[in-house]
């Protein structure tokens, strides 16, 4: 049973094809719901009105970010200065978030991580994808940064310091990528078209345009 | 420093595979437990998300690194409400199996200092089959099983709370059942006649027709 476990391929995000009851989780979160909602504590209302909050959210709204700072001079400094006024500048809702921004320039390159447990920037860019909360990226990236952006296929000259950001209290990170050469002709919405995910974490780059 | 003392959820630097790109969609159950540990951090203000961290954390390096990512999350989330008196383990296991909650007991001062006993000797009973996480004291091995009341052992704080630092009121009736061994093992071969007797406390048990 055990060694049918270890040749299963990993699944950290938690829907691992497991020999044990599959159902105890989901019957545990139904279960604790429900006694919540029974007890008048929460609202039916509330977990849905959460799920549709929580979908709403994803990367497109740092990407969004990117692209102002790329063409707006003022935006960029006040994105650096305070990442969460500057989403709620664009109206964003992120709650009670603070968030700091790590601008990559061509001697620096910044990568975010969360050794100890999944901290990422979920008020703006949604739930962290799987790898993200993954033991193989947690434990590698702090150590050999360079072997897991290749991994990314994200190659970077020797000349590029890399800085690691161990996100670990109560405030979260999110990179501004280096604009793509070849896009100064581009308008915002085809500049943050060039904004990958993996660009707001650091593993990646930006793309580069058609 | 001496990695005895390394938390398992603190892995940075460790050795580990390469990173593979997990990019899944979650399963509907875990959107709906990542939203309800929104709303039981955030507007209902139930837990600090600490508290959460710390219960995933004591889940110890072999139960955090088997267990998927929403399943420790769910753990920490039932712990956690469990251990602020939101719900007991009773009300959890009962909602987890299909169960009808039990008339609720006022607790404290309030209530009555102990439950009344509901079974007499000889009263056909059976074991609730039901689960939950938290510190249960009716082993696995009999629930759902049937079995006889051998007698009312007397009076008891409840486990299930004393294990949450609260008196564990009212006291629960505690009786002594017996169980065939042949219905408790059936692929185990028994003499017929022996029986297996337990100590149970009547929120696990109910009465067979």
């Amino acid at each position: 049973m055990k060694e049918a476990q270890v040749d299963a391929s990993p699944d950290p995000a938690g829907s691992r094809d497991k020999s044990r009851d599959q159902g105890y989780y989901p019957r545990m979160q139904t279960a604790v719901e429900a006694l919540l909602i029974l007890k008048g504590i929460i609202s039916p209302a509330d977990v849905e009105r959460e799920v549709e909050k929580m979908a709403g959210r994803d990367y497109r709204s740092g990407a969004r970010m990117v692209a102002r700072a790329w063409q707006d001079p003022g935006y960029r400094l006040r994105l650096l200065a305070d990442g969460a006024a500057a989403a709620r500048e664009l109206g964003m809702d992120v709650g009670q978030l603070r968030l700091i921004v790590l601008e990559n320039t061509a001697q620096v390159h910044h990568v975010i991580v969360c050794t100890l447990c999944s901290c990422y920037p979920r008020a703006l860019l949604g739930i962290p994808p799987g790898w993200y909360k993954s033991r193989e990226y947690r434990s590698r990236v702090v150590r050999e940064p360079r072997a897991i952006l290749s991994e990314f296929g994200t190659q970077l000259p020797e000349s590029v310091q890399i800085r690691v950001h161990d996100s670990i209290a109560d405030q979260r990170y999110m990179v501004l990528p280096l604009r793509p050469e070849g896009t100064e002709a581009l308008d915002e919405g085809a500049l943050a078209s060039l904004v990958t995910r993996d660009s707001l974490i650091g593993v990646g780059l930006a793309r580069l345009p058609e | 420093m001496n990695e005895a003392g390394r938390r398992g959820h603190d892995i940075g630097g460790k050795d580990a595979g390469c990173c593979e790109r997990d990019e899944h969609e979650l399963q509907a159950w875990e959107r709906r437990a990542d939203a309800l540990g929104e709303v039981i951090w955030g507007k209902a203000a139930l837990i600090k998300v600490d508290e959460l961290r710390r219960l995933r954390e004591d889940l110890g390096p072999n139960a955090y690194d088997d267990l998927g990512y929403y399943e420790r999350w769910m753990h920490s989330l039932a712990q956690g409400l469990i251990e602020h008196g939101v719900f007991t383990v009773e009300e959890l296991a009962r909602a987890m199996s299909g169960l009808e909650a039990l008339p609720a007991q006022p607790a404290g001062a309030q209530g009555p200092a102990r439950l009344d006993a509901l079974f007499g000797p000889g009263t056909a009973v059976r074991v609730i089959a039901a689960d939950a996480p938290g510190h249960i004291r009716t082993p696995w091995y009999c629930r759902g099983k049937r079995g006889t009341i051998v007698e009312l052992c007397g009076f008891f704080p409840n486990p299930e709370e004393l294990a949450y630092a609260r008196e564990g009121a009212p006291l629960q009736p505690l009786y002594r059942v017996a169980f065939s061994a042949a219905q408790l093992w059936p692929d185990t071969p028994a003499n017929d006649k022996d029986q297996l007797e337990i100590d149970i406390y009547q929120h696990w048990l109910e009465r067979t027709s």
